[in-house]
C-alpha cells in the first residue's frame, strides 16, 4: 500500500508536461509534429488570461 | 497536416482547427510572442509564414498576416516577396520579371502596392479558405 501511495505521488510530482485535457483534444489519428531538432511543434501559453495553459501546435496524422 | 488550438474554458478545452491542406506543403516551424503566433514553411524555392493573433472577443486565432518569398521558376522569373496584411487588404510586393517571351518586362523588377476589399475576416478554422484567396493574389 505504501509503495502504491509512493507510485502515486511520484506520478503527480512528475506530472504531465500539458494538461491531459488539453492534449487529449487532438482529432483522432494526429499527434503534434516535431521539428528537425525532435522539439515539438507547439506553443503552451495562457492566450485568454484564465490562467490555464492553452495549446497552439502544428499536427499530423499519425505517430 | 493542420495547424490545432485548444483554448481553455469553464467546461473544458474548446479545439479549433481546420481541414486537410491537400495543396499546401504547411508548416514546420512556429514561433509565439504574447498573443501572436508566426508558423512557417520552408519549401526548396520558397519560405512562407503565417501570422496568427489571438482574439479575446472571438475566442479564436485571427490570421492577420502572410509573408512570402520566393525564388520563382527556373530562370527566377516571379521571384520576389509578397505580404498581405489580412485585416486591411494591402498586398505588397516586389517581383523580378526573366520571362523571354515577354521583352517588354523582362529583366525588370516591379514594386507594387495593392488594396483588396477582404471577403471576411480569416480565423484558424478557415486556414485553408484564405490560403486558396492568398493563391489567387499571389499569382496575379
Amino acid at each position: 500500500m505504501k509503495m502504491l501511495h509512493t507510485l502515486l505521488a511520484l506520478f503527480f510530482l512528475s506530472g504531465p508536461s500539458f494538461p491531459a485535457s488539453a492534449q487529449g483534444t487532438l482529432p483522432a489519428g494526429y499527434t503534434v509534429q516535431q521539428d528537425q531538432d525532435g522539439k515539438k511543434n507547439e506553443i503552451r501559453a495562457d492566450f485568454n488570461g484564465d490562467g490555464k495553459q492553452d495549446l497552439f501546435a502544428i499536427i499530423q496524422k499519425g505517430s | 497536416m493542420r495547424l490545432f488550438a485548444a483554448i481553455s474554458g469553464p467546461k473544458g478545452y474548446r479545439s479549433i482547427t481546420h481541414g486537410d491542406l491537400e495543396y499546401l506543403d504547411c508548416c514546420n516551424r512556429i514561433e509565439q510572442k504574447g498573443a501572436v503566433i508566426k508558423v512557417y514553411s520552408n519549401g526548396m524555392r520558397y519560405f512562407e509564414n503565417y501570422t496568427f493573433r489571438y482574439n479575446k472577443t472571438t475566442s479564436t486565432f485571427d490570421f492577420i498576416g502572410y509573408d512570402n518569398e520566393s525564388f520563382g521558376n527556373a530562370v527566377n522569373d516571379g521571384a520576389g516577396t509578397h505580404s498581405i496584411n489580412m485585416l486591411t487588404g494591402t498586398h505588397i510586393g516586389h517581383i523580378y520579371h526573366a520571362d523571354r517571351n515577354n521583352p517588354e518586362t523582362e529583366g525588370q523588377a516591379e514594386d507594387f502596392t495593392r488594396k483588396y476589399k477582404m471577403p471576411k475576416r480569416f480565423t484558424l478554422s478557415d486556414f485553408p479558405a484564405a490560403m486558396k484567396w492568398i493563391e489567387g493574389k499571389v499569382t496575379q
